[in-house]
């Protein structure tokens, strides 16, 4: 019972991320100039607006689509990477699997974020590079996990009987032992989410992450930290959306791992 | 235990040198130089400019050269802060950034340690499950939205700290950016001290303290602590890195002269010599973290120093 609290803040952020818009007075990147630093509920904008006279809510709630969008892709770049290389290491073993595992932890062992910043700063700021970058980094969890699973299932008889029937060992990982494994594999890629989540906003609140006039979370909270003696709303209302998104996040991961994870 | 060390030793080093190549060739291959300004420059003014900081050469010369630079503690000359060499300007940004982290790392063990430990007095009770909330709740809280709000609220709001900006010698100026960048961090501590403590507390050896009417705060610290620390110590290595990134924010948030701020500015203005030394002495200080957390974990857990 327990775990749906998480699940309906979530859900709630995720359809307020894709629908919300399209139902507010005012988008998202419309300048009211009758309104600069409104207060909530000046004419038609529920929360105020910004510096420039942009609706609060509505920016708020583009920056949360973006930002998840940013976060579930990344996220599945991660999953892929992760799951194809923990799973040729449990499956070969031996010295691949050793070799294979060492990188990992050397690379676990690295000021990640500052690559990250460089790939950014470096190749320009488009969506693609900064989820393509994020993801390439947060794999290293899933690759650990999905190698432990795999060297366990591998004795078990059902993938005995696959390989003495002659199935061919990409067939047996994929068809037969990955299904298994969906359930942690799905846990871990929530936990993934929230630290993607974070990057990205960390990237953006540095500038180097998406671009005006898109916008993200982490902009959003950059840009109310800026003026906040002014008005504080501009940095609460993105600031509690983000915090109640990784919260959530979270503590669901961490729900599901416990329960898979015996 | 010297097996293990010497297994860590032998790939600290190929992954520094893995890191500086890596940083070396992106920020070589990278379109655009630190002497594309506004206006382009005199094509000899270019060429001597290039041919006087050694960009004329191929890579992997320049890559030769570097490395023999470094050997000898040498991080080369700043190409943005002309007046400085890179190794002045970490010279002047190092101390603040490690007072900052320093500060921090001790902050959120004390608090994450308490967390924790007040948390497993009642397993499952209402003190237990609220601090465990809160304690997700600190791991949840980017430093980026922290940093602000504090500042919001002890600065603009009641007056009792400096905003921001940085004063040798007073203190006061970095209270709001430790606290900041340790709270995550002691979440982090708390959550796996208490589930650590959660395990050991089914064990035989506190069953038998328990059953020998010891008061329950003893056996914890006396009987539990010890094996219950293994995971945080093994968090401290990915703590301290995570640590050091979030300096790079809490040094933007509050205009600390740290040495995050010159990684972004010289990042941003192709200042090649300067990113370098900077993610060199990064990676160096956190495997150099890294190798600690191994040693603690050796002193804690007597079964694998062998």
């Amino acid at each position: 019972m327990r775990g749906y609290p998480a699940i309906i803040v979530i859900t709630v952020i995720v359809l307020a991320a894709a629908l919300g818009p399209m139902a507010l007075a005012w988008r998202y990147d419309a300048i009211d100039w009758q309104a600069i630093h409104a207060a909530p509920m000046v004419r038609g904008h529920l929360v105020g607006t910004d510096a420039v006279g942009r609706d609060l809510l509505a920016r708020t709630l583009v920056g949360a689509r973006v930002t998840l969008a940013v976060a579930v892709a990344a996220a599945a770049v991660a999953m892929v990477i992760g799951v194809a290389w923990g799973a040729i290491a449990g499956w070969c073993g031996g010295r691949i699997d050793e070799a294979m595992m060492r990188i990992v932890d050397a690379l676990y062992a690295l000021p990640f974020m500052f690559v990250v910043i460089l790939l950014m700063v470096l190749f320009g700021r488009s969506v693609l590079l900064v989820f393509l970058g994020i993801g390439a980094v947060e794999w290293l969890t899933m690759a650990r996990v999905v190698r432990g699973q795999i060297l366990s299932l591998k004795t078990r008889p059902f993938v005995l009987a696959a390989e003495a029937a002659g199935a061919r060992p990409a067939t047996i990982v994929l068809r037969h032992m990955l299904p298994n494994l969906a359930g942690i594999i799905i846990a871990y890629l929530l936990l993934t989410i929230p630290q993607v989540v974070m990057v990205e906003s960390f990237l953006s609140f540095l500038g180097l992450g998406v671009q005006e006039p898109l916008t993200s979370l982490g902009i959003l909270v950059k840009d109310g930290a800026d003026d906040m003696d002014l008005a504080p709303l501009a940095l609460l209302v993105p600031g509690a959306l983000l915090v109640a998104l990784l919260l959530a996040a979270t503590s669901l991961g961490d729900r599901l791992r416990d329960r898979l994870q015996r | 235990m010297t097996a293990l060390l010497w297994r860590r030793l032998t790939t600290a080093l190929p992954t520094l040198a893995a890191v500086v190549l890596l940083s070396f060739v992106l920020m070589h291959v990278a379109p655009g130089g630190p002497f594309d300004g506004e206006r382009p420059l005199d094509p000899a003014t270019r060429l001597a400019l290039d041919r006087a900081y050694g960009l004329n050469q191929p890579l992997p010369v320049q890559f030769g050269r570097y490395l023999t630079g470094l050997a000898h503690g040498d991080f080369g000359p700043s190409l943005v802060y002309r007046d400085f060499t890179v190794g002045q300007l970490i010279a002047k940004g190092l101390p603040i950034s490690l007072t900052l982290g320093g500060l921090a790392l001790l902050l959120a063990c004390a608090l994450g340690l308490a967390i924790g430990i007040v948390a497993a007095l009642r397993p499952g009770g209402p003190i237990d499950r609220a601090l465990m909330l809160g304690a997700t709740l600190l791991t949840a809280l980017p430093t980026f939205v922290t940093g602000p709000l504090l500042v919001l609220v002890f600065a603009i709001g009641l007056g009792w700290l400096p905003v921001s900006g940085w004063e040798a010698g007073v203190p006061s100026h970095l209270v709001l950016p430790v606290v900041a960048l340790a709270l995550p961090t002691a979440g982090a501590i708390a959550r796996l001290l208490r589930a650590g403590l959660g395990e050991v507390m089914a064990q035989d050896h506190v069953r038998a303290a328990r059953a020998r009417g010891l008061k329950p705060l003893r056996i914890l610290l006396r009987h539990a602590l010890r094996p219950a620390l293994l995971p945080v110590a093994s968090y401290l290595g990915p703590a301290a890195a995570g640590l050091l990134t979030g300096a790079v924010v809490i040094e933007t948030v509050f205009a600390l002269p740290g040495l995050g701020r010159y990684f972004v500015e010289g990042a941003l203005n192709r200042d090649y010599p300067l990113v370098l030394g900077v993610v060199t002495l990064y990676a160096a200080l956190i495997i150099l973290f890294n190798l600690a957390a191994d040693l603690a974990y050796g002193w804690l857990d007597p079964r694998i120093r062998g």
